[in-house]
């Protein structure tokens, strides 16, 4: 029987690094690191917004804000005054989180918002607002990736549920690609939000028409496990079913059937799982700060996927393999000394030329950086949109942690058993829709990658085509010259 | 191009004197030219003063005379749209010894002889699309996103980046969110610019601002604005050929969306590149509905033009580039077979996108009349 290694061939000048899970075995974490590893339970939990385009993803977080009082009456009371004033009342609550002029104006997320909250006692909740318009899909994956858990939200009026769900040759909702990217990248859990209940009169017939069809795809479609799903019945416009603090002015209509949840509720039930054994610095780069002062000239932002971050503590940029100086972290605009694995933070940069600062780079420990590459080898599985089959040439958008870049499909290795992993075909003459294969991927530029028995999060990859998620997987191997 | 004169016969030796008038044309020679043809033009020597022996450094004098030159080697640079053709001396002259090596540059506007001992009907077609003034349309695009934009020209033969432009423009995390407006105006000025310095509206039959989400039409307004703030008079008076089209991505591959636009297709249907995106298109649906009858790859092409299966061929002109003499006449063959047979032949450039694609997937397919389907799994030896 073939295997990987027997089939991709050897060309000059160029090693093939395969995932080892024994990589950082020399590595020494520091007490505080370790601690963050071993007990997640304090620190941030990141939650990414994600369902259809209108399912009222903005609007439920501006009232998730509120909730947990991330938003306060004035601000509250500015939005709807504005939001009037420009003739779009509606959109009051998801003015909270669509901050910038032109998604006001059209009335629809562009780029996700990040805004963060007390979630309880020990924890800070990070929600990350995702647009839901199917040409902003880039976006929603930058986003999720940054998530350990997510909530997808779904339209329960008549038609809506339907209308996003829909997967016919002439429409697509996105309702699926959005479930199927959260599975891929890797969140935990998923807390499915029936929006708009108000207007369906809080009906439980209703409500468990989508959940039973949705279970269905969730489960076995998608290959989320009952346990990690939560179903929660809401109205974002009216604020129903949201927190503990209002259950008293729950409707009637709704309180007589419905024992679950808030949706409050159901994200402080969220649990990261065990993070493993310590392993060096790794943040993707996740946005470019220019203009705050405290940072400096030199600042990005981004969630440490793993090791830590402290104040004076010397890393390398890569890919472009520059050393920096962190010069302050802060954490929503407070100065802390110290960020573990997990924590969304800005960080101020010193000894480095901004210019090598990019979305998609990652900061990572001075002795343990990734290697950049611009040749990878990838496992996944297509979807269900892919209509013309892969071939060898055929060009690609490679998407990875906060990384974004066109690549080209060297070589088709194999198509391998989706389930086993055992090769079905050795170079194969193409790949088509719900295949699993293996591939050699060509990026244009250098990116930093890690094969997936290194880094769960770095290893992640979707490829898009047309506007369209055609394949998502993992590195399995990197090419080093 | 404009062909002076000319003294051939099909398949068999002969020449053409022309002159290149854009650098498609200049496209077109390089293709012409083969290992083995004599290739005459003006060209500068630079002659070594041949009184050695003396104390004093040899001095040296650059001569302008016109050579011919028996071609070993072609290269084609696009920086500059000129060819170089490396070879032995064939001219009797006191100022260069015969058979001494020599490269001639040709470019735009420099009168080329070219001598070839056989003319087939791959050498004609290409003639004849050269001297054609009607194929010289050109487009003009700018595919934009959020912080990357890329500026291209997509002309009878070449598609060419005259630009890319990055830039990192704030996201929506807390604090950063301020700057966005600056970040956003700073990088419309520079795309803008780029625009404005290589689009020749002279030559170009529309400019298309495309891409994924809303960018297209903020960047259009802004362009508008800023041709009057700027003074760029030749984008004011054009602007109603500035069309809107939506393209999946910024990346330059995203242009075979543009080129399938239907308002961009009205304009542009009798330009070569976009029938050869049509015509990959039309592959790459054959093999998504009837795989048997879509096949890639030299040797499963022969195979099915040995049973007179091919209705259309899509081939690259790097196929009939190759020094393997043998080789190129058998590709032409195959096409004027094919030709003779009712199909289409659609020979690729491969500076446009969809040529490099078809390059990658060996350079030859073909769609079939009918489908093949045992030869199209079968395993069959190189050509």
């Amino acid at each position: 029987m073939e295997t990987t290694e027997t089939l991709v061939k050897e060309f000059a000048a160029k090693t093939r690094v395969g995932g080892d899970a024994t990589a950082f075995a020399g590595y020494e974490a520091s007490s505080a690191e370790r601690a963050a590893y071993t007990s997640p339970e304090g620190g941030d939990v990141h939650v990414v917004i994600l369902g259809h385009v209108d399912a009222g993803k903005s609007t439920l977080s501006g009232r998730l804000m509120y909730a947990l009082k991330a938003v306060d009456d004035r601000a509250m009371h500015k939005n709807v005054r504005d939001s009037k004033a420009s003739g779009k009342s509606s959109f009051a609550w998801a003015w909270v989180m669509d901050c910038r002029p032109e998604e006001r104006e059209r009335g629809v997320t562009i780029d996700v918002s990040m805004k963060r909250c007390v979630l309880d006692g020990h924890r800070q909740l990070v929600v990350l607002d995702a647009p839901g318009h199917k040409d902003f899909v880039p976006n929603a994956i930058s986003g999720a990736s940054q998530a350990d858990a997510g909530v997808l939200v779904i339209d329960g009026a008549m038609g809506g549920f339907e209308n996003g769900f829909a997967a016919t040759p002439g429409h697509t909702g996105q309702t699926r690609e959005h479930a199927r990217l959260a599975r891929a990248l890797g969140l935990h859990s998923l807390i499915v939000v029936i929006n708009k209940m108000d207007c369906v009169e809080y009906g439980e017939e209703r409500f468990r028409f989508v959940v039973d069809a949705l279970q269905n795809f969730l489960i076995d479609d998608v290959g989320f496990s009952q346990e990690q799903l939560t179903f929660v019945p809401v109205s974002g416009i009216e604020g129903t079913n949201i927190s503990p603090d209002d259950a008293a002015a729950l409707p009637d209509a709704l309180a007589s059937w419905y024992r679950g949840p808030t949706l409050v509720d159901a994200l402080r039930a969220v649990k990261i799982p065990s993070r493993g054994a310590p392993k060096p610095l790794r943040m993707p780069i996740a946005d470019i700060i220019t203009e705050v002062r405290s940072l400096g000239g030199a600042a990005c932002g981004g969630k440490i996927e793993a090791g830590s971050l402290m104040k004076g503590q010397k890393l390398l940029v890569m890919p472009a393999n520059v050393s920096a100086t962190v010069k302050c972290v802060e954490v929503d605009g407070i100065a802390v000394d110290f960020a573990p694995i997990g924590t969304s933070v800005d960080v101020g940069l010193s000894d480095v030329d901004s210019r090598h600062l990019e979305v998609g780079s990652v900061l990572c420990h001075a002795s343990h950086p990734i290697t950049p590459t611009d040749e990878i080898e990838v496992r996944v599985l297509t979807t269900d949109m892919l209509r013309v089959p892969l071939l060898k040439g055929s060009r690609v958008v490679l998407h990875s942690h906060m990384l974004a870049c066109d690549a080209t499909i060297e070589e088709l290795v194999a198509q391998v058993d989706t389930v086993t992993g055992d090769v079905v075909k050795a170079s194969p003459r193409c790949i088509t829709r719900e295949q699993s294969a293996i591939l050699r991927i060509r990026t244009s530029r250098n990116i930093c990658v890690e094969p997936v028995e290194i880094s769960p999060t770095l290893s992640r990859v979707t490829l898009r085509m047309n506007g369209k998620t055609m394949a998502l997987g993992v590195v399995t191997a990197i090419w080093r010259s | 191009m404009k062909i002076t004169s000319r003294a051939f016969e099909k398949n068999a030796k002969g020449w053409i004197k022309f002159v290149p008038e854009s650098a498609d044309d200049v496209w077109h020679a390089y293709n012409l030219i083969a290992v083995d043809d004599e290739v005459e033009c003006a060209t500068m020597r630079k002659l070594k003063n041949e009184h050695a022996g003396e104390l004093r450094e040899s001095s040296s004098k650059v001569v302008k005379l016109t050579l011919r030159v028996r071609c070993e080697d072609v290269e084609y640079d696009a920086e500059g749209a000129t060819i170089r053709v490396k070879g032995q001396n064939k001219t009797e002259c006191e100022e260069v010894k015969l058979n001494a090596y020599h490269t001639l540059e040709i470019g735009i506007g420099r009168a080329v002889k070219i001598e070839k001992t056989a003319w087939d009907s791959v050498d004609v077609g290409r003639l004849e699309e050269a001297a054609d003034p009607s194929a010289t349309a050109d487009l003009a695009a700018v595919l934009i996103v959020d912080g990357l934009a890329n500026v291209v020209l997509v002309g009878a033969t070449q598609t060419i980046v005259k630009g890319k432009i990055e830039a990192s423009m704030p996201r929506k995390r807390g604090m950063a969110l301020m700057g966005y407006e600056k970040a956003e105006t700073k990088f419309f000025s520079n795309v803008a610019s780029v625009v404005e310095r290589h689009v020749d509206f002279d030559r170009v039959k529309c400019l298309v601002i495309a891409g994924p989400g809303f960018t297209k039409d903020t960047f259009t307004d802004f362009l508008k604005l800023e041709a009057v703030r700027k003074n760029w008079k030749t984008l004011q008076t054009n602007f109603s050929r500035v069309i809107k089209a939506h393209a999946s991505s910024a990346y330059v591959h995203s242009l075979s969306e543009v080129l399938e636009n239907p308002t961009v297709r009205a304009l542009i249907s009798d330009t070569k590149a976009a029938s050869e995106v049509k015509a990959l298109d039309d592959f790459f649906e054959m093999l998504a509905n009837d795989p048997a009858r879509a096949f890639y790859g030299p040797a499963h092409v022969m195979a099915a033009h040995e049973l007179n299966a091919i209705d259309k061929l899509l081939i690259t002109d790097t196929v009939f580039r190759t020094r393997n003499v043998a080789q190129r006449k058998m590709w032409v063959r195959v096409t004027e077979e094919v030709t003779k047979s009712g199909g289409i032949v659609h020979i690729f450039s491969s500076a446009h996108a969809s040529g490099e694609q078809l390059e990658q997937i060996t350079g030859a397919a073909a769609i079939l009349r009918f489908p093949l389907p045992d030869l199209a799994d079968a395993e069959l030896p190189a050509l």
